[in-house]
């Protein structure tokens, strides 16, 4: 479903992602793991065009959609989540999801504005699906809650919700678990697997490894920009590589 | 980090909802029999302050458009300027080429949007004080502009005796008689017709899911995009709307004045129709109205103070702003609040 070719950034003199390759299969749960400042969320932003790769290709279900703009690449059906919680501070839960689904709005702007036939339906079928998507996160109390007021966990679940309500065929999850404590943590793992059997792909990038080794079903290693390792969660443990680059990355944690 | 979700959010928001559909079709139906029935009744004999009340709609009408430029987080300075340009369609176009104004007041809106989609592409994606810096530069160059045109704009002598309006007929069904050398009440009725349709239209767009997507950009636009909303469609979009108003606006005072020079609208007017959004308050549609009333309203009552006028109206504007920075209607807002809380608490 996805293919990553080449992908490489660089910013100034830094490379952030170096010639980063991997595949991603319908319904599969993949996970990009590294260190910090290894260039996960880097990767994102390029698979979800919201930066242009200095070379490479995304391909997605066989067409090439590098660099077409991040509100085409949500129209293609990927959608990103973002690593700093962010929400439309004035807005309701609701009304926040509501305009989540906006892509699959098929009535035109005067439609909209003078409330055709066609966009009374668009209202209706989002109205349904937002309940949907609130309902499957537990949110469906905090429905009339201004985003401001939310806790941090309900935040980060509202920057899931509102991803799910674009209706992604494929959803980009940037540390979902920032910040969330273990039962809210076990909750998330619970989601991810409920999202992937509603048929969303998700791909995680996560710094629980807890977490991580049980949710996953693929991990690719990157540090410094480049792929170090690839396999399943138990393969990744055992790997020279991998730990190498974790313990030395604790190192500078240390030294720092 | 657990913090308990503050209630009163909650039941705001729903008391919202509830009356959101009854309430602004009733604050309309307020306005309209205000402006059209109260108002002639009380000032009809008096020319003076009927053409206040004329440029008090009509100014609104024109900051509509810059209260939707602020709904996509722009603070928009060249609504004078595309009120300029505009004001100069409809006077090449009445007296050069003839042709009706009633088809001159549309087509003005529509020249403006159409400039203003072009120049807002690449602008819009400046934010904050670049954008109202650029902005302002536009309404600056618009001027410029007029001056060095004269072939087509005569220009500092501008272009003077433009005719009123002439009948508008459908299928020789005369729908508003040609205007009158002199009186006042057909440009008051017109202002004030313009005024309501253009309330009420940014109160479908405000309320509609187009409004939410504007309002969303001001929030977040990364956020937005990554929904697959096209914010460069939506933000230009609105800015169009915004330009259709100004042009729109300047054609009404072209012909209200019979004139226009390059100095019709300058810097200063576009900074008043922005500061009009602001005392009225940001976040509801009839904010420029109300801004723009209590503004030249002050204004006008200040007169008696002759030369101290413009000092004792400015400190006003001042206080206005600091004591009420979410504009007045926040503070009614507020008040009446309070008191449908009280039963609950
Ligand atoms: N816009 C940018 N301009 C310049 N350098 C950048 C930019 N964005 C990221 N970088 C750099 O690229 C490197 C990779 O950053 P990235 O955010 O992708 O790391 P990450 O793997 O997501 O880290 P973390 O786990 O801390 O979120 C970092 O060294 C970062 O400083
Ligand atoms: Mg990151």
């Amino acid at each position: 479903m996805l293919e990553v070719r080449g992908l490489t950034k660089i910013f100034g003199g830094l490379t952030a992602v170096n010639d980063l390759n991997f595949t991603l299969g319908t319904g599969e749960i993949l996970s990009i793991i590294g260190p910090n400042g290894a260039g996960k969320s880097t990767c994102f932003k390029l698979i979800a065009s919201f930066l242009n790769p200095t070379s490479g290709t995304v391909r997605f279900n066989g067409k090439d959609i590098t660099g077409i703009g991040p509100h085409a690449v949500a129209r293609h059906g990927i959608v990103r989540t973002f690593q700093e919680n962010t929400s439309f501070q004035d807005m309701t839960v609701r009304e926040t999801v509501l305009l989540g689904y906006h892509k699959d709005c098929k009535a035109s702007l005067a439609g909209m504005i003078f409330r055709s036939p066609r966009a009374r339906k668009d209202e209706r079928a989002a109205g349904d699906y937002a309940d949907h998507v609130l309902d499957l996160l537990g949110m469906t109390h905090l429905a009339n809650t201004v985003s401001a007021a939310l806790p941090h966990g309900m935040l980060r679940n509202l920057g899931i919700a509102v991803a799910l309500a674009a209706k992604p065929k494929l959803i980009l999850l940037d540390e979902p678990f920032a910040g969330l404590n273990s039962d809210e943590t076990k909750r998330g793992v619970e989601l991810i697997r409920k999202i992937r059997d509603e048929g969303v792909t998700p791909i995680l990038v996560e710094h629980d490894m807890a977490a991580v080794m049980s949710v996953s079903e693929r991990i690719v290693v990157v540090s410094f920009g480049s792929k170090i390792a690839e396999g399943t969660p138990a393969e990744i443990q055992q790997n020279e590589k991998v730990i190498e680059a974790y313990l030395g990355a604790e190192d500078t944690e240390i030294g720092l | 980090m657990q913090k308990t979700i503050s209630m009163p959010n909650v039941n705001l928001s729903q008391g919202e909802q509830r009356s959101s559909s009854l309430k602004p079709v009733g604050l309309g139906l307020l306005i309209a029999a205000a402006y059209f029935v109260a108002i002639p009744l009380v000032f009809g004999a008096n020319g003076y302050l009927l053409n206040v009340f004329t440029t008090m709609a009509a100014v609104s009408f024109i900051s509509f458009g810059v209260w939707l430029t602020f709904a996509i987080g722009r603070i928009n300075l060249a609504q004078a300027g595309f009120a300029l340009i505009g004001a100069y369609v409809t006077a090449i176009l009445v007296s050069r080429l003839g042709i009706s104004f009633w088809i001159c007041l549309p087509l003005s809106g529509a020249v403006a949007a159409l400039l203003g989609g072009l120049i807002g592409w690449p602008v819009l994606r400046l934010k904050g004080v670049y954008f109202a810096m650029i902005t302002l530069c536009i309404t600056e160059a618009c001027r410029l502009t007029a001056l060095s045109f004269p072939a087509l704009t005569n220009g500092a002598q501008g272009i003077v005796d433009l005719p009123l309006p002439g009948e508008l007929s459908l299928f020789g069904l005369t729908i508003i008689p040609a205007f009158e050398k002199g009186a006042r009440l057909p440009f008051f009725y017109l202002a004030g017709t313009m005024m309501l349709l253009g309330l009420w239209f940014m109160w479908l767009l405000d309320t509609s899911r187009v409004g939410a997507v504007f309002r969303s950009l001001r929030q977040n636009e990364d956020l937005a995009s990554s929904l697959g909303i096209n914010v460069a469609k939506y933000r230009v979009v609105a800015f169009m709307v915004s330009c259709f108003y100004a042009g729109a606006g300047g054609a009404f005072f072209a012909t209200l004045q019979q004139n226009v020079y390059p100095t019709t609208f300058q810097v200063l007017d576009s900074v008043y129709f922005m500061v009009y959004c602001f005392v009225g308050g940001l976040e509801f549609v009839v904010g420029p109205l109300v801004g723009a009333v209590v503004m030249m309203s002050s204004f006008e009552l200040l007169h008696d103070f002759h030369r101290y006028q413009t000092v004792i109206f400015s400190g006003l504007m001042i206080l206005c702003i600091l004591l009420m920075p979410n504009g007045i209607l926040s503070v009614i807002k507020r008040r009446s609040g309070k008191s449908e809380e009280a039963p609950n608490a």
